[in-house]
C-alpha cells in the first residue's frame, strides 16, 4: 500500500484478535470507517463479520480520511490515518507506515499488550514483546 | 445425570433465551433484539466467537440482565464502568454500565448473583494511554483452542 512494514502477532485465533484490534482502534478513532476485504462499502463495526479463515479490514481515522485515501493514495498529509489489519488463523498482521506516527506506535502496543493479556492471560509477554 | 439430557439442555437455554430476549424488549427495545436459535446461527455465521463467546455465557450465568449486557459489548457498546461489592459470606454485587458509540443512553445491568462474576473473565482488556480498559466479550481459551 505505502510500502510499509508488516507486524506479524502470532495469536490462537486470527478473527478474535482482529475484532480486539478493531475495538482497539475504535477507543481511539470514535468515529472510524471499515472497508472489509477490498470491498467498496464503508462499514462501521457493527456491519463487520469476522467468520473467513482469512480477513483483511482497512480502518481509516474517519469518513474524510477514507475518501481522502480513495481520492489521492498515499500521501504525506494521510500519514496516521489508515491501519490495515490482515487475519489468518494464527496470526494477525498489522501493516503500518514505514515511520508510523507516535499516536500508531501507541495503538501497536495497546494492541499487542492487550492481546497478550486477554488471549494469552500473559503479562510478562505483553510486558516484554 | 437426567439435566444433561439434550431435551432437557435444550429447554432450559430456549427458556433461558426468552428471559433474555424480554429484558432486552424491556431496556433496550429500540433495539428489537430476539434471541432465537435462528437469530443466533445467523450471527454465527457472520462472527462465530461472538456466539461462542455468548453460548459460554449462557452456561455460567442464569441472569437475564447479564446476559443482556454480553450481548450488547458484543455488538459494539462500550464498558464505561464496572463497580463490585463483595464481602465474605455476606455480599456480593455488580453493576455494569454500558455506553453507545453512537450516543444512545447509557445500559445498567446489575446482579447479585456471584455466579455472574464468571462474565468478567470475557472482557478484552487493554491500556490505553497508560489508562485502564475492558472491552469486548470474548470466549474463554478452552473454547477457543477447540475452534
Amino acid at each position: 500500500m505505502i510500502g510499509g512494514q508488516d507486524i506479524h502477532l502470532p495469536v490462537r485465533s486470527g478473527p478474535e484478535a482482529l475484532d480486539f484490534a478493531v475495538r482497539a482502534i475504535l477507543r481511539r478513532w470514535k468515529h472510524a470507517v471499515f472497508v472489509a476485504n477490498r470491498r467498496p462499502e464503508m462499514l462501521t463495526y457493527d456491519r463487520l463479520e469476522f467468520h473467513d479463515e482469512h480477513l483483511e479490514v482497512i480502518v481509516y481515522r474517519d469518513h474524510g480520511a477514507c475518501d481522502l485515501w480513495r481520492e489521492k493514495g498515499y500521501d504525506e498529509s494521510l500519514r496516521g490515518t489508515m491501519v490495515y489489519l490482515i487475519s489468518d488463523p494464527e496470526d494477525l498482521t498489522i501493516v503500518v507506515e514505514d515511520e508510523p506516527s507516535a499516536e500508531i506506535k501507541l495503538l501497536l502496543q495497546t494492541i499487542r499488550n492487550g492481546i497478550a493479556v486477554t488471549f494469552e492471560g500473559n503479562h510478562f509477554y505483553a510486558e516484554v514483546a | 445425570m437426567d439435566w444433561l439430557k439434550p431435551e432437557k439442555a435444550r429447554s432450559y437455554f430456549a427458556t433461558l433465551l426468552e428471559r433474555v430476549g424480554e429484558r432486552a424488549q424491556q431496556i433496550v427495545p429500540h433495539s428489537n433484539l430476539k434471541f432465537t436459535e435462528e437469530n443466533l446461527l445467523r450471527e454465527y455465521q457472520r462472527s462465530p466467537h461472538k456466539v461462542r463467546a455468548f453460548i459460554q455465557a449462557l452456561t455460567e450465568s442464569d441472569s437475564p440482565d447479564m446476559l443482556l449486557m454480553a450481548w450488547r459489548v458484543l455488538q459494539g457498546m462500550e464498558i464505561e464502568r464496572v463497580e463490585l461489592n463483595y464481602i465474605l459470606s455476606q455480599r456480593f454485587a455488580i453493576r455494569v454500565t454500558l455506553r453507545s458509540p453512537y450516543g444512545d443512553e447509557p445500559e445498567i445491568y446489575t446482579s447479585d448473583d456471584i455466579d455472574d462474576a464468571a462474565l468478567i473473565r470475557h472482557f478484552g482488556i487493554m491500556k490505553m494511554d497508560e489508562k485502564p480498559v475492558f472491552d469486548g466479550f470474548y470466549p474463554s481459551s478452552s473454547a477457543r483452542s477447540g475452534s
